[in-house]
């Protein structure tokens, strides 16, 4: 199985990103001031989401807008992810798509070319000293007495039916801000709570609807601002 | 003397006895002796077949073929009359670990294979595992009820991790199925003293073998470089449990004590060269990995063994570049990745790769002609490439 070496993210922050969130020095997998000196420009990838939030693009802006701000403020250089999205949207014609025009399926070849030749001509342009990745993903929370902690933040436990303390486990989004080296070595990961995507009916724990995803802009502005805290 | 001092006086003897039942492999007339250890093996065997079809292991004849023979070598004629034939499993993970099942069957990981510099190092890892399948300690483990389990020591969780990077996830099924036993097989996992006796005994099979028990230290130092791996990594766990130190101290005790005997033979050091050419799959495969998980130095370090045993190989010299070239797009790295590129051209010069990768180069370091020629090349030879639109953009660029 060959998967694209942006992609590639060491196991363990697949495994508990949690983990991770706990301390802001172990977000980084090199001395904090080195950290700094090393990645004076960093140039973000588009905001990526698990395909299951269908994320409006009104919502990868404003977490960008976030992240930008926060980093810039802190005297970083950021490239906006529209100079890799127009490299890349360049590439894709240039290699005639990277769907097949017949099966309508994705061309993993075409795709990969046109992965790692944007990523290359982004730096061959701008020379930048790390590149970001911003990610939505599901994590899990941790909830007693109808509120939720978990990646810096809070939530009560909307529910339905009486409440009778219960506690556990409950499903969570989470925004990711990562940064890799040139060799593509993970070199800072930190995660910002966003928003329960379950909520309590009795002793039953259901999926929030999809279409209740997002509506709180400030949650969406604070778990953005948290990933990209320790910085 | 009453029923309850009985029960605690057999309670302390008990351990005894059963150390002394159980008998080397090469002392008993057949295998396994029990019921007990033959439902071990049945749960080790079923250990082994879900690794198997894990994804992990790579099967290799020669590479097997060679591990054999000097198994054989180590072994002489001791297992002759039980009808046991050892054999490896190789399993496509580049930390070292190697451990051996109860029926004999030695699992290494590419790893070890590559980070060991000649055969008597590596013999110095197989006779350790062999000696632990000889004196049977996996069973004699069961027996004493040392099951103490350490997450990242053993085996399951090493196995477990083999499978998660292929799946993304921890298959925790292949950690506890057999319940604790298997987190202990690995060569830090069993008692102090089973370690020990493995590791003395290991000398001795070297002894035999006519190689040198000397390469048995910088075999086990080098068992330390699961470091590499960053912290919060699990595979780094395995190597950083403290008593690989301690047994690095014992093994050199007793290599003075075998020295010091009279009649002892100075083993030999057989050439790295032809260590690396019998092992020259697992080279390759284990640098491939290294690259996947950006350890580049570790896989040049294998691809110089390679091109050792196989200079004419340009996929070796191609990869060699791509070590560098993934490290840095700048400065030495940029020029070794150049330099390694035109050697994989000098052994196949069609390697389209290689055409492009120099065009890629060659525009960073503003040489346009070379960039230009290097791409036409590429497309002249692979017209059809997934990315050869994207190749004929940047020759637009430059002319």
């Amino acid at each position: 199985m060959r998967i694209a070496r942006l992609l590639i993210i060491p196991l363990v922050l697949l495994l508990a990103p949690s983990i991770f969130a706990a301390d802001k020095d172990q977000a980084f997998t090199t001395d904090k001031r080195d950290f700094k000196k090393r990645f004076a420009t960093i140039a973000l990838s588009p905001v990526d989401a698990d395909p299951l939030f269908n994320m409006p693009d009104s919502v990868a802006k404003i977490v960008e807008e976030e992240i930008t701000k926060r980093l810039q403020r802190r005297g970083y250089n950021v490239l906006p992810s529209s100079v890799l999205a127009g490299i890349r949207s360049t590439m894709e014609a240039q290699v005639g798509g990277t769907t097949n025009a017949e099966t309508g399926e994705t061309d993993a070849a075409r795709l990969q070319a046109v992965r790692s030749h944007a990523l290359r001509e982004l730096w061959l342009q701008h020379q930048f000293d790390g590149v970001a990745t911003i990610r939505i993903s599901t994590t899990t929370a941790q909830f007693a007495k109808s509120k939720a902690e978990w990646d810096g933040v809070t939530q009560k436990v909307e529910s339905e039916g009486r409440d009778k303390g219960y506690g556990g486990g409950i499903v969570a989004s989470s925004i990711s801000f990562a940064v890799f080296d040139e060799a593509m070595r993970v070199q800072y990961v930190y995660y910002g709570g966003l928003e329960l995507l379950q909520m309590r009916v009795e002793a039953q724990l259901l999926p929030v609807p999809a279409d209740q995803y997002f509506l709180d802009e400030k949650r969406i502005r604070k778990a953005a601002q948290i990933a990209v805290s320790p910085i | 003397m009453n029923k309850l001092a009985l029960l605690v006086l057999a309670a302390l003897l008990l351990p005894v006895s059963v150390q002394a039942k159980t008998k080397p492999a090469y002392e008993i007339p057949t295998l396994p002796e029990k019921e007990d250890e033959e439902s071990l093996w049945e749960s080790a065997s079923k250990h082994e077949m879900r690794l198997r079809n894990s994804g992990t292991v790579f099967r290799d004849r020669e590479i097997e073929a060679y591990l054999e023979s000097l198994a054989d070598r180590l072994i002489g004629d001791r297992l002759d009359h039980l009808g046991i034939e050892l054999d490896f499993m190789l399993v496509a993970e580049p930390t070292l670990n190697g451990w051996v099942y109860p029926y004999g069957t030695v699992g290494l990981h590419t790893g070890l294979l590559v980070r060991m510099d000649n055969e008597a190092q590596l013999a110095a890892i197989v006779a350790h595992e062999v000696s632990h399948f000889m004196q049977r300690h996996t069973y004699r483990e069961m027996l004493d009820g040392k099951k103490q389990s350490v997450l990242g020591k053993g085996l399951g969780f090493l196995a477990s991790a083999a499978l998660a990077r292929e799946t993304g996830t921890f298959d925790k099924g292949v950690m506890d199925f057999t319940g604790e036993l298997w987190s202990n097989l690995a060569t830090s996992g069993y008692s102090k003293k089973n370690e020990y006796v493995a590791d003395e005994e290991g000398l001795d099979l070297m002894g035999y073998a006519g190689l040198s028990i000397d390469e048995s230290i910088p075999a086990f130092h080098r068992l330390a470089e699961n470091e590499a791996y960053g912290a919060g990594d699990p595979r780094k766990m395995w190597s950083s449990h403290p008593r690989l130190e301690d047994r690095i101290s014992n093994l050199q005790k007793e290599i003075k004590k075998k020295k010091r005997k009279k009649g002892h033979e100075q083993g030999t050091v057989p050439e790295s060269v032809q260590y690396y050419k019998a092992i020259a799959p697992a080279l390759m495969i284990n640098a491939n990995l290294d690259i996947r998980e950006q350890q580049y130095e570790r896989a040049r370090d294998a691809l110089d063994k390679y091109i050792q045993a196989i200079p004419d190989s340009p996929d070796a010299h191609f990869l060699r570049g791509e070590s560098y070239r993934m490290q840095s797009m700048r400065g030495s790295e940029l020029s070794e990745a150049v330099a390694a590129y035109r050697e994989a051209l000098l052994h196949d010069s069609a390697y389209a790769d290689a055409y492009r990768e120099i065009g890629m180069a060659m525009r960073v370091t503003k040489n346009r002609g070379e960039a230009i020629a290097a791409f036409e090349k590429y497309l002249e030879i692979a017209p059809e490439a997934p990315d050869a639109g994207i190749v004929r953009g940047y020759l637009e660029g430059l002319q």
